[in-house]
C-alpha cells in the first residue's frame, strides 16, 4: 500500500469517520481530535485555561474536528477562550458507542498535556516531559478500566508523533499501557536504541515483546497498531502470527500463546507506563482500544483512513537501521 | 524538581488537594476535572509515608514546607527503601530495552 503525501493532501479530511467503516467493531476506548463516528454528539475534550484555571468543554468544529474555531462551553470559540494562554487538557472524552465508555483524564495540574501552548495550536495533544527514563511528564489515565482477561485478544491503536528519541543508551516511552507490573499486562511503547532520531515500537503481552522490524524517524506522523489474537498461535492451532505490530502499514508478527494477567483497574495509561514513569515526549491525535482482535483487513482500512485524514506518509518506512 | 516528604501514606494526596484549592482561591467546581496541585508517590508498604513532587518554584508552599524540600538524591533513596518493587522492575525493563 502506498499513500504519498501529495495524494493524502489532496484527499485530506474527505474520509468518513473511521468507526463508521463497514464492519468495524466497536472499540471500548475511542479518543481523537476528530469525530470518530458520525453518531457521537458529545464534546471532544475539556481544557483548563492556564491564566485563571477556568475549565471548559471543547466541541467539534463543523461536526468534524477540533480547531481554534471550535465552540466551547464558555460560549466563546476556543481561540477567544484561550487567547495567548495555554490550554491544558483535563479530559479526553470517549467517543465509543459502548454503554461503558470511560474518559481519559488527568487531575493533576503539572501532568496535563497541552492542546494549545502559549497561544499556539499544537499539532495534536502535546505531552511535555523533561525527558529520560524516570523523569515525569504529562499523561492521561483511564480510571476504573482494564483490558478484560476473559478474552486475551485486544487491539491498541496510537497515532501521533514522537518529538525526539533523545535519551541515549536505551529508554522507553509509554504510548498505551495497561500494566499491573512490568511484564504483567499489555502495552504499546516506543523504544530507543541509542540514537536521537530513530526509534522502534513494541507491543508487549505479559513478558512477550514484539518489536517493529526497523527504526522509525522522530517528528513524523506515525500510526502504530498492536494486536493480539491468541487463536493464531500454533499452540492454539493457528499459523503462529498471534502477536502483531503494524507501524505505518509495515507488519511484524510473533508466535505468542499467553494470558495478559491484568488485575488492577487503576493502571490504564496514555502517555506513560505503569504509574507515571516513562513519559511520552511527543504528541497524540488518536487512541483506540478494542477488547478483541480487529482483522488485518480492517486494520489496513483504518491505516488508510488515518493516513489520509492526518496526512501521514505510509511510505516513510524505515530507513534501515542497525538494531 | 524538588520533593516534599509527608509522614503519612495519604498525606501527599491530601496536601496536594489542599494546595490546589488554595491556588484556585475557591472550592473546586464539581464539573471540573483538575483536583491536585502536584503529583505524588506513596510507599509500597504501610511505612515510609508519601512524597509530593514539586515541579515548579513551590512558592505556594508554606515557609516550613519550603525549608523541608528535599533533593533528588534523598527522594531516590526513599524510593529504594519504600518502593523497592517499582525500582527493581524499572531497572530490569531498562536493561531489556538497552
Amino acid at each position: 500500500m502506498i499513500i504519498r503525501p501529495s495524494l493524502s493532501g489532496s484527499l485530506e479530511k474527505s474520509v468518513p469517520p473511521p468507526l463508521d467503516i463497514d464492519g468495524m467493531p466497536s472499540p471500548r476506548l475511542a479518543y481523537s481530535l476528530r469525530k470518530l463516528r458520525s453518531g457521537y454528539t458529545g464534546a471532544a475534550l475539556r481544557v483548563r485555561r492556564g491564566s485563571d484555571n477556568t475549565e471548559a468543554d471543547v466541541y467539534f468544529y463543523n461536526q468534524k474536528e477540533v480547531t481554534l474555531n471550535s465552540m466551547t462551553s464558555s460560549g466563546d470559540t476556543l481561540q477567544v477562550f484561550i487567547g495567548g494562554e495555554t490550554a491544558f487538557v483535563t479530559k479526553w472524552y470517549n467517543q465509543s458507542a459502548e454503554t461503558t465508555k470511560p474518559d481519559a483524564v488527568q487531575t493533576t495540574t503539572g501532568r496535563q498535556p497541552e492542546l494549545i501552548s502559549s497561544g499556539t495550536f499544537n499539532n495534536g495533544i502535546k505531552f511535555v516531559t523533561t525527558g529520560g527514563f524516570s523523569a515525569y511528564g504529562d499523561y492521561f489515565q483511564v480510571n476504573s478500566y482494564r483490558l478484560p482477561n476473559t478474552d486475551d485478544n485486544h487491539t491498541l491503536l496510537w497515532m501521533g508523533r514522537i518529538f525526539a528519541f533523545s535519551t541515549g543508551g536505551g529508554a522507553v516511552v509509554g504510548l498505551i499501557t495497561n500494566l499491573d507490573n512490568f511484564n504483567d499486562g499489555a502495552e504499546m511503547i516506543a523504544g530507543i536504541n541509542g540514537t536521537a532520531t530513530n526509534g522502534d515500537f513494541r507491543l508487549a503481552v505479559d513478558s512477550h515483546d514484539e518489536d517493529s522490524s526497523s527504526h522509525y524517524p522522530a517528528n513524523k506522523n506515525t500510526i502504530c497498531i498492536g494486536s493480539y489474537d491468541r487463536t493464531r498461535s500454533t499452540a492454539q492451532g493457528g499459523d503462529g502470527t498471534s502477536q502483531i505490530v503494524r507501524v505505518n502499514g509495515n507488519q511484524t508478527t510473533k508466535n505468542t500463546n499467553e494470558d495478559k494477567h491484568v488485575g488492577r483497574t487503576d493502571r490504564f495509561r496514555i502517555g506513560c507506563r505503569k504509574i507515571s514513569n516513562n513519559p511520552l515526549n511527543g504528541s497524540c491525535k488518536e487512541v483506540m482500544v478494542w477488547e478483541s482482535f480487529v482483522s488485518l483487513a480492517l486494520q489496513e482500512i483504518l491505516e488508510k483512513n488515518i493516513a489520509i485524514y492526518h496526512n501521514t506518509d505510509l511510505t516513510n518506512d524505515p530507513t534501515p537501521f542497525n538494531k | 524538581m524538588k520533593y516534599l516528604k509527608l509522614d503519612s501514606i495519604d498525606g501527599a494526596e491530601q496536601r496536594s488537594r489542599e494546595l490546589w484549592e488554595q491556588k484556585l482561591g475557591r472550592p473546586k467546581l464539581e464539573e471540573d476535572e483538575t483536583e491536585f496541585m502536584y503529583s505524588f508517590e506513596v510507599s509500597e508498604s504501610n511505612e515510609g509515608g508519601s512524597y509530593l513532587l514539586i515541579d515548579d518554584d513551590g512558592m505556594i508552599l508554606s515557609d516550613e514546607e519550603k525549608l523541608a524540600l528535599e533533593s533528588e538524591v534523598l527522594y531516590q533513596e526513599w524510593r529504594e527503601q519504600y518502593q523497592p518493587e517499582a525500582v527493581q522492575m524499572e531497572r530490569e525493563e531498562l536493561e531489556s530495552m538497552g
